[in-house]
């Protein structure tokens, strides 16, 4: 049920995608008929006297709050699990740099990324170059991102949700935030009618300027007090819900040779010791990689359709950079030195009494070491030779004794 | 028995199913688009009324172009770039491949004379100066403008269905394997051509015209689209799986969001909307038209070699 209400979440997939395309495609429409291509509209918002922004996105948020709580009350969705899905974990500084930067793009263009997409359907060039603005920006920060990578994970916070941090279920903070809109929304009308009349009014008249001023100063101590609130919660020392950490799965040797002749295209196999040591001998198909140079494969935004394996020397600890690939990470127990003594050593000729699976064990182990070293294996002893047990005589019965 | 194949490790032995990157789909966009504008521009001067515009009347001249665009695309994918003469050595009417090389050839000649017939006196008047004996051409192409709106239609359908034979009858793409392909991209590429026309300054009515052919196009390519699919999930095991690519496997959502519903439902909802209420036409629903019909040959090439 969750994947209804869930388009773009993990496990809705392909369904979920298309799903999100057609609301999207809707949102737009609406938007652009509610007139939110233009930037003039957009900005008049900041000028109070047309709220339609304010009250358009309060009352879509409201909406689709009310109808993930009303469904997370029925049981048809879970809350907390879609919130962390679709909500971003709180980064304080990052996010505080973006907000600004996207603050001063909104004011500078008229629109929000959104609505610069609304603009470009509705033809308006302006529109067009926002998206271009969005683009080359989401670009550049891509590429400098590497360089930027403690600043981008620095003030992380966790996942921080008002109901938590108040310690109330989600509907009753979902209740006061609808109240709060009602509130805002007769709010919004009144803040209208007072900056429609005093555009209205001739701005030559000083005692309206003052007037115009001073709520102007009102207005934006009000919003100035608000985000200030606001960054004092964030600033709050909260213990961060963060996943746990993922660690690698060890695998014998014998279970990575087995997958290494099996599937060998479903593995990558990195080998992380120094150079020298992995250019020496390593694991068939390994890429010798020092765990210095790890940063640079890029692992953790691999598809990670593959599974990892990582060879180690005699430190067995794996790099947080391999733990970082979105696929399974597997750790050769033992490290490269088990491998020596699975693969690269050639296996003991097992007994001539040992059993079926003593035999097939060194036949494999036997195959696995002749491919590797190039070296013959010597052929298993025969079979023991079928003793001969002559069954008991039948009792001989006379015919008629 | 434990049989050790260490080979397969080794690059190249498993074969290689993904061979074609992006020339092949952007070729086959480009030729279906110059298909539908071959076959637009025929249908447009053979209307009853007033006379083209002054763009409609330039259109046979975009055919060869977005076509030369088209074969450099196709040319950079060749693996042996210098045998292409080879292709002119020989007519083979089973192979799909020695109709579209001579199909493309004789698209040149038929589509540049086909332009020149259209053109009016005063805009030929610069050119005949320098033409010399390019003004025995025109002469020829003004008399059989007839004709030769015959042959660009004739040669735009072949051109189009070509472009769909050639995927359709590779048996060991399942995904291809159809033969619903060559009338779907013939269709396709017309409505594409439709809506690059529709971008260009033509007149109203003739804007008028082409929107309503191209709202019975993208209803014909969703029938076709629909065939397609029902072709695929009801034939054998290698043809279902082949289906389960679209319905729920790894090009659903491509398929779906770029083709189905940013590449046809939406630009047919607002065209019709469009039409219903006698509004100007739009550049929104021929760019998402333009884009839908890219991302169709696209995904079918990509999905053919999953």
């Amino acid at each position: 049920m969750n994947g209804f209400f869930f388009p773009l979440g993990i496990g809705a997939g392909e369904i979920g995608l298309v799903t999100a395309v057609l609301i999207g495609f809707g949102f737009g429409f609406v938007l652009e008929r509610a007139g939110f291509g233009r930037a003039d509209k957009l900005a008049a918002q900041f000028y109070l006297h047309d709220m339609t922004v304010f009250k358009v996105m309060f009352t879509a948020i409201v909406t689709a709050m009310l109808g993930l709580v009303v469904a997370g009350e029925l049981g048809l969705a879970n809350v907390a699990e879609l919130s962390r899905a679709i909500a971003s974990e709180t980064f304080l500084w990052p996010m505080l740099a973006g907000g600004f930067l996207l603050g001063m793009g909104f004011i500078i263009s008229g629109y929000c990324p959104g609505t610069s997409v609304v603009a470009t359907a509705s033809g308006h060039l302006d529109g067009v170059m926002t998206v271009a603005g969005v683009v080359a920006g989401s670009l550049i920060y891509g590429e400098i991102q590497p360089a930027a990578a403690a600043f981008h994970t620095s003030g992380a916070r966790g996942s921080l949700y008002l109901y938590e941090l108040a310690g109330v279920p989600a509907w009753v903070v979902a209740l006061a935030v609808t109240a709060m809109a009602i509130g805002l929304f007769f709010g919004a009308e009144k803040v209208e009618k007072i900056f429609r009349a005093k555009r209205a009014v001739s701005a030559e008249r000083p005692e309206d300027v003052r007037a115009e001023r001073r709520t102007m100063r009102r207005a934006f101590g009000t919003l100035g007090a608000a985000a200030a609130m606001m960054l004092t919660a964030a600033a709050l020392p909260v213990s961060a819900t963060t996943a746990p950490a993922k660690t690698a799965e060890p695998i014998a040797a014998h279970a990575l040779a087995a997958r290494l002749l099996d599937e060998p295209w479903n593995l990558r196999v990195l080998d992380v010791r120094d150079r020298e040591a992995c250019a020496e001998a390593r694991v068939p198909g390994a890429e010798c990689v020092p765990a210095d140079d790890l940063a640079g494969l890029g692992l953790r935004y691999a598809a990670g359709a593959r599974d990892l394996a990582i060879v180690g020397g005699e430190d067995e600890s794996v790099p947080a950079e391999a733990l970082a690939y979105p696929g399974k990470v597997y750790r050769l127990d033992g490290g490269f030195a088990a491998w020596k003594a699975y693969a690269l050593t050639a296996p003991e000729i097992p007994e001539a009494d040992a059993g079926a699976d003593a035999r097939e064990d060194y036949k494999l182990r036997a195959a696995i070491h002749a491919a590797l070293t190039g070296a013959a294996a010597a052929a298993p002893p025969p079979a023991p030779a079928q003793v001969y047990v002559p069954s008991a005589p039948k009792k001989k019965a006379g015919g008629c004794s | 028995m434990h049989e050790t194949i260490t080979n397969r490790a080794n690059p190249m032995i498993d074969p290689a199913l993904h061979i074609w990157g992006w020339e092949i789909p952007v070729y086959l966009f480009l030729g279906g688009l110059a298909a539908g504008l071959m076959i637009l521009s025929a249908m447009l001067a053979r209307r009853d009324g007033a006379p083209l515009s002054r763009w409609a009347r330039r259109l046979p001249f975009a055919a060869p172009a977005l076509l030369s665009l088209g074969m450099l695309a196709l040319f950079l994918d060749l693996e042996h770039p210098a045998h292409v003469f080879r292709f002119y050595l020989a007519f083979r009417p089973a192979s799909p491949m020695s109709w579209g090389a001579w199909i493309l050839v004789a698209i040149y000649p038929a589509s540049l004379l086909y332009g020149l017939a259209l053109l009016t006196d005063e805009e030929w008047a610069p050119a005949a100066r320098a033409a010399g004996p390019f003004e025995k051409f025109r002469a020829f192409a003004v008399a059989k403008t007839g004709a030769l709106a015959w042959i660009n239609a004739v040669l735009g359908i072949a051109l189009g269905a070509y472009t769909g034979v050639l995927l359709g009858n590779l048996g060991a793409r399942a995904a291809w394997n159809s033969p619903v392909l060559a009338p779907l991209f013939l269709v396709s590429g017309f409505s594409t051509g439709a809506a690059l026309a529709m971008l260009l300054p033509l007149s109203p009515s003739e804007k008028h015209l082409l929107r309503r052919w191209d709202l019975a196009a993208i209803g014909v390519e969703a029938a076709l689209l629909g065939l397609f699919l029902v072709g695929l999930s009801t034939g054998g095991a290698a043809t279902r799986e082949a289906a389960a690519l679209f319905l729920g496997g790894a090009f659903t959502a491509p398929f779906f969001v770029f083709v189905v519903i940013a590449g046809l439902g939406v630009p047919f909802v607002l065209e019709a909307v469009e039409w219903r209420k006698k509004l100007a036409p739009t550049l929104f629903a021929p760019a998402l038209l333009l884009a839908g019909g890219l991302a169709l040959r696209w995904v079918l090439v990509a999905a053919g070699q999953a």
